[in-house]
């Protein structure tokens, strides 16, 4: 259609036809931009009202933890923002045994003073932890990543495991008093590891600990190499650090593992999970990986773990997971596992993986069908009834580094993983960050079940405005009233402690559990629980999963109006079946169980 | 990857349908190029790191093919093997990222509508496949994404590639233009690492991995959306690199689609207005008379 002779409207007519690739061109890019300003608006859903209200409590508590920014080696300091970023940990658990739930609150830095804020039994906690011994622990090229309570040796109070570029064991005196007693036991891990748990892997009744670490070496201290220290790919890093395994052999003395249990997983683990996933009666594993996919190790019987991530993962995949959460959360006596991810429009699709376990096993996600797929670069997740009625909801703090918001840093990152392997694993290739952002200035989804789907009310709560950058959630009945709190980290910000006020009458029964021929807290005890108007729920004790959080040490039910407990039973780690007595079917109290029963 | 220049099999003539099946004769160039796809989705079903499954890889074949097939039948009244349906339905798989599977699809028949319908001149305005991609990345986000890292940055695989690569421009008489287009590029990154006083290591790193040799081989070197001249080709390859670097300054993640999209847009129109002799279609055919 050359352009020469004719008329003049069909030179125009051909010119403006002959201009087609130039008009599509312009059309799409154009029309996206249309779309971005007009999308949200097509979007925007009503928000409905929750039937509870969040109070910011930490003030009145007398929680005064504010995370310690540190400096990073030197080499690595131009993307500080991005390795010093993982937050403080935060450990809930009842510590001087009186019953009420008490906070741990670590600081990674080195030479920071971790706290422990002992539950004043008024709504208040008083600061303890240097006079309980377990305060100057960043000490001696160590600092904390990880701190988890745990019983080790059985006597009925908890010990604290506090994790980074090695373990470090404060037994528990019986008053809240610690001493240290990691020299019982040979804690040699490779690199440093804010991802930790116990399970008793071999039922001798004993809590196992196991650690994975993210790092393959830590980022402070005596300038590390790095080369190396940074994953060889965004999505599929292969260079990370092997898992440690450590048997319990009594009275707290922990010992490696030979082999690991089979488990072969190296590194950039966020989280480890510990869960029945198959409620076959054993627990199985699930490492939260970052710059990978996750992986499944399910428990052999036998005392060892098999990778099942081929078997499993099938239908659907994940990448960089973040944190844990498991639970039956519709009822249909199969596990659910959530596992926040990151989700950035326009550089990471996908967003949180919320898995269902399909008849042949594999795992098919669900999140997008249930509405907890989008909430940016999650973090902690965690299942919890908050309002009471009997169905657990999900909270998911979210956010990486907020600070110049016109200066986004993915860029780099996507550059980096389209080249070469190594390329992006040297440090001193990543371009400095400066004052970039990176998928900051996010807020937090508080997504309470509605049965089939879940809907965000967080615009509707105290927290509608807050973009933080929050890192460990923790959820703490700190009052003893059946009214779930939660305990949230962030970096630059103080830890701040939030309580629910439920606007509905609604019933909740609580247990502490006291293991005898399980381990003493009863971590991985099942329980059920057949209300009368023929709902049955089920909820597996695994306080430790979360990323960098331990929960309230008691297993909470929230039981609806009205609710009615007709029958139940807790199924130990041992395999003793328990049923409860009447008095521990009661609503509205705090009930203890102890094992025992012979085995069913 | 790759893509279609799938094109001008003789058509039937207006208003008319012919019984005859088309089927590409082993000589066109299009094999071979496929034959080196087939390997690259065998590697990404092979290495996890790709993490596609089953229902994506057919959500892009049947879109892709079906399509295509369906289209010529229509548009052209041919019926012919679909090969570069199923060229476009293999690039799609190994450069789209998406979790979701319609993803897939969406790209696929963007791409065989672009190329049945936004035509110029009889050809096809953008390489199908990239077109798919622009808008599913653009329109999209939330789910889908064109990344690089699937292919794990092995540098082996990406100088296997570049190899494998080159040979397929080689035939489609494109490779002056892939040349071009890497050395723009690697001026660019020069460029940028004096502007940016980055290592040229970084600004460069793309060239080392393979998806890199994807786009520069495969999807850039379609004889149907770009110049067939020597100096044509030159002057596309300059620009096109000279675009991608504005666009990657601007820290567009998807700059090479970007560049190539508007790339060949815009040679489109500039051929039409100037009456720019187009070269003959390189695909050939064989014609299967129905008994």
């Amino acid at each position: 259609m050359q352009v020469i002779g004719g008329s003049w409207w069909r030179r125009g007519w051909s010119l403006a036809e002959g201009m087609l690739g130039v008009w599509l061109v312009i059309a799409v890019f154009a029309g996206q931009r249309v779309m971005d300003r007009v999308a949200p608006s097509l979007t925007t859903r009503l928000i409905p009202t929750p039937d509870f209200e969040i109070l910011d409590a930490t003030k009145a508590a007398g929680l005064t933890h504010m995370p310690e920014v540190y400096s990073v080696a030197p080499d690595l300091r131009h993307i500080e923002q991005m390795l010093n970023s993982f937050g403080n940990s935060i450990a809930v658990a009842d510590l001087d045994g009186d019953g009420w739930q008490d906070i741990y609150l670590t600081q990674s830095a080195p030479g920071g003073r971790n706290e422990l804020y002992v539950n004043q039994r008024d709504g208040t906690f008083r600061e303890t932890a240097v006079a309980a011994g377990v305060g100057e622990v960043n000490t001696g090229g160590f600092r904390s990543l990880r701190a988890m309570a745990a019983d080790c040796d059985n006597d009925g109070h908890k010990d604290l495991f506090v994790i980074g570029a090695g373990v470090r064991l404060f037994h528990n005196r019986g008053d809240g008093r610690f001493d240290e007693w990691s020299g019982r036991s040979s804690f040699a891990i490779t690199g440093a590891a804010h991802a930790a748990n116990v399970v008793d892997f071999d039922d001798d009744g004993r809590l196992d600990l196991i650690v994975a670490p993210y790092f393959a070496r830590d980022v402070v201290g005596e300038a590390p190499d790095p080369d190396g220290i940074m994953p060889d790919s965004f999505f599929y890093a292969t260079n990370g650090a092997p898992v440690s395994v450590f048997h319990n052999e009594g009275d707290c003395r922990y010992v490696p593992q030979p082999g690991n249990l089979g488990i072969q997983h190296r590194g950039w683990t966020h989280t480890v999970g510990v869960y029945d996933l198959r409620d076959a009666g054993r627990p199985d594993l699930w490492f939260s990986s970052d710059f990978s996919s996750d992986k499944v190790y399910l428990n052999d019987g036998r005392g060892g773990f098999s990778n099942a991530s081929d078997r499993v993962f099938t239908r659907s995949f994940s990448r960089n997971g973040m944190g844990f959460a498991a639970a039956d959360i519709d009822g249909d006596e199969r596990t659910e596992v959530f596992v926040p991810h990151i989700m950035f429009r326009g550089q990471k699709p996908g967003g949180n993986m919320l898995w269902g376990i399909a008849d042949d096993g594999s795992f098919a996600d669900e999140s997008r069908l249930r509405g907890v797929k989008d909430c940016g670069w999650g973090w902690g997740g965690i299942f919890a009834d908050l309002n009471n009625d009997s169905r657990l909801d999900l909270i998911v703090g979210n956010g990486f580094i907020s600070n110049n918001a016109k200066r986004n840093y993915w860029y780099q990152v996507s550059v980096l993983d389209s080249a070469a392997r190594g390329v992006m694993t040297d440090a001193r290739n990543w371009p400095p960050m400066e004052d970039s952002s990176m998928a900051g200035y996010q807020r937090a989804c508080i997504f309470v079940n509605e049965g089939s789907r879940f809907v965000d009310v967080r615009p509707a709560t105290l927290l509608a405005d807050d973009d933080s950058d929050e890192r460990a959630t923790a959820m703490i009945d700190f009052r003893n009233d059946g009214n779930l709190g939660f305990v949230v980290g962030a970096m630059h910000r103080p830890t701040r402690l939030y309580e629910i006020r439920q606007l509905e009458q609604r019933r909740w029964v609580g247990y502490v559990l006291r293991g005898t021929r399980s381990n003493r807290d009863g971590y991985g005890a099942t329980l059920v629980l057949e209300l009368a108007d023929g709902r049955t729920l089920r909820r597996q004790f695994q306080p430790l999963n979360g990323f960098l959080s331990q929960h309230d040490g008691r297993l909470h039910v929230g039981l609806g109006e009205g609710g009615e407990v007709r029958a139940g039973r807790v199924r130990w780690p041992s395999g003793i079946v328990q049923e409860l007595t009447l008095e521990q079917r009661a609503p509205g109290a705090y009930h203890e169980i102890t094992e025992t029963a012979a085995p069913s | 990857m790759t893509t279609a220049p799938a094109e001008a099999p003789p058509a039937a003539g207006a208003g008319r349908r012919t019984a005859a099946f088309l089927w590409p004769r082993l000589t066109d160039v299009r094999w071979h190029l496929v034959s080196f796809q087939i390997a690259y989705v065998v590697y990404a079903l092979v290495a996890t790191s790709f993490s596609r499954t089953a229902p994506q890889y057919a959500a892009a074949f049947v879109s892709c093919m079906g399509l295509d097939f369906l289209l010529a039948w229509a548009v052209k009244g041919v019926l012919m093997f679909p090969l570069s349906g199923l060229i476009t339905s293999m690039g799609t798989t190994l450069i789209l990222d998406s979790p979701l599977v319609w993803p897939y699809a969406f790209v696929g028949v963007v791409a065989m509508l672009s190329k049945h319908f936004l035509r110029v001149r009889g050809r096809h305005v953008f390489n199908p496949n990239n077109a798919g991609l622009v808008i599913a990345v653009l329109y999209f986000p939330g789910v889908a994404t064109a990344s690089g890292g699937g292919w794990g940055g092995y540098a082996p695989l990406a100088a296997l590639m570049f190899l494998l690569g080159a040979s397929v421009a080689w035939r489609a008489n494109r490779l002056l233009l892939a040349m071009t287009y890497w050395l723009t590029f690697a001026a660019g990154v020069l460029a940028r690492s004096a502007v940016l006083e980055q290592p040229a290591l970084v600004a460069g790193g793309p060239m080392t991995g393979p998806a890199f040799q994807l786009f520069l081989f495969y999807m850039l070197t379609d004889p149907m959306t770009t110049p067939q001249s020597r100096k044509g080709q030159v002057i596309f390859g300059v620009l096109l690199g000279t675009v991608d670097t504005a666009l990657r300054l601007a820290e567009q993640k998807y700059a090479p689609l970007y560049a190539l999209f508007i790339m060949t847009g815009v040679y489109a129109s500039f051929a039409a207005i100037t009456g720019l002799r187009l070269s003959a279609s390189p695909w050939k055919w064989r014609r299967l008379q129905a008994a």
